[in-house]
């Protein structure tokens, strides 16, 4: 279960969060869309621990991120809207820095994001789908509960974002848990909660207790 | 956390690597060509010697013809012409130049110079210096030295002579001894000049030409190198900071991880400048000293210092053009007030103090005393001061984003 309570933000005097609340269930997929510059994203990067909240708290199955440190990482892969990946080395050597682990990463992750045949290729060489699927296994690598991932279908073509939506709903594992920061309709549509944030408010879209996975 | 510290340290330094080894033919390039012209510099300056002369004032009471003839073979001489220009005035004239500025120094002859000399007596030079020592006044007490050396050794030929003569029984006639004296004179200080082609005594005070033009070399060289790490500091690479600090891993350790990584490769191209210059150096027979540990491990503090620089240049401008021209203007006001292309002491008052703000000359500076084995505690001082500055900033503007 994630449960925020009451966070609020500002960058000066202009308020980007105004208090703002959310609970997801596990299980669940929660879509959060909005308008750009509407503080998505400020959200996310305040619930992976990025930056911190000027008031309120985010809890991961009862654990504070605040007062218990190592929470979002233990609980937590998140995927920022630009790839962390470091486009000069290889596939191999980006996910060992996010798994902390030299030399090959783990074979469940290979196979899950079919990575055998780009395994050494340089990320640079990647299609833009590819380079997604990479820093999507590099988030995973622990294995999280709980998936952060701010437009993780932008700026692709329709057969990479219906390939990244499959490794998505691949994921979901029973009790897991998706918020994903999206402009589209798709993932949306295959979303359990859908919110709105509009003038640093979060409004509830849609809430259905059905999996559409 | 450790684990993913250790592994972002050894990519960090595998891309860098890569990287290096992609520029590393323009980075030789850049080095030939700075390498070539530092040495053809400091060769030219090395045979000719031309240093800007320091104006002394001298003040001549007594006017007598062999007073002026005495003047003029001193001044005429060509190893007192490259260092001193005589400006004849008079002792109001002299404190006035001193104290000025317009004047390294002055010396005032009393009317009765001559006979005193003539007679044997000790008579007084008074010798005029500014308040604080400057490399003019460093060059007038070599230059006084060296010619109170010279009389002493006229002088000692002389009692040798004249001792000789009385253990030996032999009278010297009056008037033969004078032009024996003067001959002798003459010899001693016309073969003086060999004293100062052994090393160049100019504003660059005790270092010799390939100490300076070596140092300033390795600070150009390693300065100009930081426009080539500004991959690290990508929009990506933000990405990656942003998410590493889930891991703990804050602006700090990336800050520090950043200036380990690009330490190494100011280092190992400081090392390679300093190994090309010393064959070079050698080879033109310039260089009269053995390269030394010191030589080698004064460039650790300075290339720390150098990364912390570029850390904090990337951390403002991020990999943009804007900061590779800011680091870039940052780097030639630096090298142009930093006495590189014209030694400080002959930049005006102001450009002086702008290369004192700045840390090029320092690093410089720091390069020639530890080779020297005279670091001064305020050059080591302004090193850390600089280093940790550059660090400290570089990390609170990354804070301050965030």
């Amino acid at each position: 279960m994630i449960e925020i309570t009451d966070i609020k933000k500002s960058y000066g005097k202009k308020e980007i969060l105004k208090g703002i609340n959310l609970r997801v269930p596990p299980g669940e997929i929660c879509a959060i869309t909005g308008g750009n510059g509407s503080g998505k994203t400020t959200l996310l990067q305040i619930m992976s621990g990025i930056i911190k909240p000027d008031e309120g708290s985010v809890k991961y199955f009862g654990h504070d991120i605040k007062k218990e440190k190592d929470t979002v990482s233990r609980f937590c892969g998140y995927l920022p809207q630009e790839n962390p990946l470091i486009e000069e080395l290889t596939v191999q050597d980006n996910i060992s820095l996010w798994s902390g682990k030299r030399g090959r990463p783990e074979q469940k992750i290979i196979d899950f994001f079919n990575l055998e045949d780009i395994l050494k290729m340089k990320v640079g060489k990647l299609s833009g789908g590819m380079k997604r699927r990479v820093a999507i296994a590099c988030t995973v690598t622990d294995w999280p509960s709980v998936l952060l991932l701010d437009e993780p279908t932008n700026a692709l073509d329709i057969y990479y974002k219906r390939e990244v939506r499959k490794v998505m709903k691949d994921y979901l594992s029973p009790g897991g848990i998706l918020v994903i920061v999206t402009h589209d309709e798709e993932e949306v549509k295959m979303s359990n909660s859908v919110y709105e944030m509009k003038d640093g408010k979060l409004f509830c879209r849609k809430r259905i207790d059905e999996k559409h996975l | 956390m450790f684990s993913r510290l250790m592994q972002l340290l050894r990519i960090e330094y595998k891309r860098t690597a890569i990287s290096f080894f992609h520029i590393l033919l323009s980075l030789l390039l850049m080095m030939v060509a700075i390498g070539a012209v530092t040495i053809g510099s400091a060769y030219l300056y090395y045979r000719s010697q031309k240093n800007k002369p320091i104006q002394i004032g001298i003040a001549v009471e007594d006017e007598s013809e062999e007073m002026e003839l005495a003047l003029k073979l001193v001044t005429s001489m060509g190893v007192v012409r490259n260092l001193c220009t005589f400006i004849e005035t008079d002792e109001e004239g002299i404190y006035e130049g001193v104290i000025s500025g317009k004047l390294s120094g002055g010396i005032i002859l009393s009317n009765s110079f001559h006979m005193d000399m003539k007679n044997g007596l000790n008579t007084p030079a008074r010798i005029v210096l500014p308040e604080e020592e400057t490399p003019g006044t460093g060059i007038l007490a070599g230059a006084l030295s060296a010619g109170v050396s010279m009389v002493d050794t006229v002088g000692g030929g002389i009692h040798a002579m004249k001792d000789a003569a009385a253990a030996y029984d032999v009278t010297l006639s009056g008037n033969g001894l004078e032009d024996i004296i003067m001959g002798i004179y003459q010899d001693s200080v016309l073969k003086r000049g060999e004293f100062f082609d052994t090393r160049v005594l100019s504003p660059l005070g005790e270092f010799s030409i390939y100490d300076y033009y070596t140092s300033s070399a390795i600070v150009i060289v390693i300065m100009l190198s930081g426009i080539y790490f500004g991959f690290l500091f990508t929009a990506q690479n933000r990405a990656v900071e942003d998410k590493l600090t889930i891991y703990g891993i804050n602006a700090f350790y990336t800050g520090l991880i950043r200036v380990v990584v690009m330490t190494g490769f100011v280092f190992l191209t400081a090392l390679v400048l300093r190994l090309a210059a010393y064959i070079g150096f050698s080879a033109f027979k310039i260089n009269i000293d053995r390269l030394r540990p010191s030589d080698i491990l004064c460039l650790v503090p300075v290339s720390i210092s150098v990364a912390a620089l570029f850390y904090f240049i990337f951390t403002v401008g991020e990999e943009t053009y804007r900061s590779r021209i800011l680091l870039l203007l940052i780097i030639v006001i630096m090298l142009l007030s930093g006495g590189f292309f014209i030694p400080i002491e002959y930049l005006p008052e102001w450009g002086r103090k702008i290369s004192y703000i700045l840390p090029a000359a320092l690093y410089r500076s720091f390069l020639l005393e530890a080779q020297k084995g005279a670091l001064r505690a305020s050059t080591s001082a302004g090193i850390v001061f600089y280093t940790l500055l550059f660090f400290a900033a570089g990390i609170g503007v990354r804070w301050k984003r965030h």
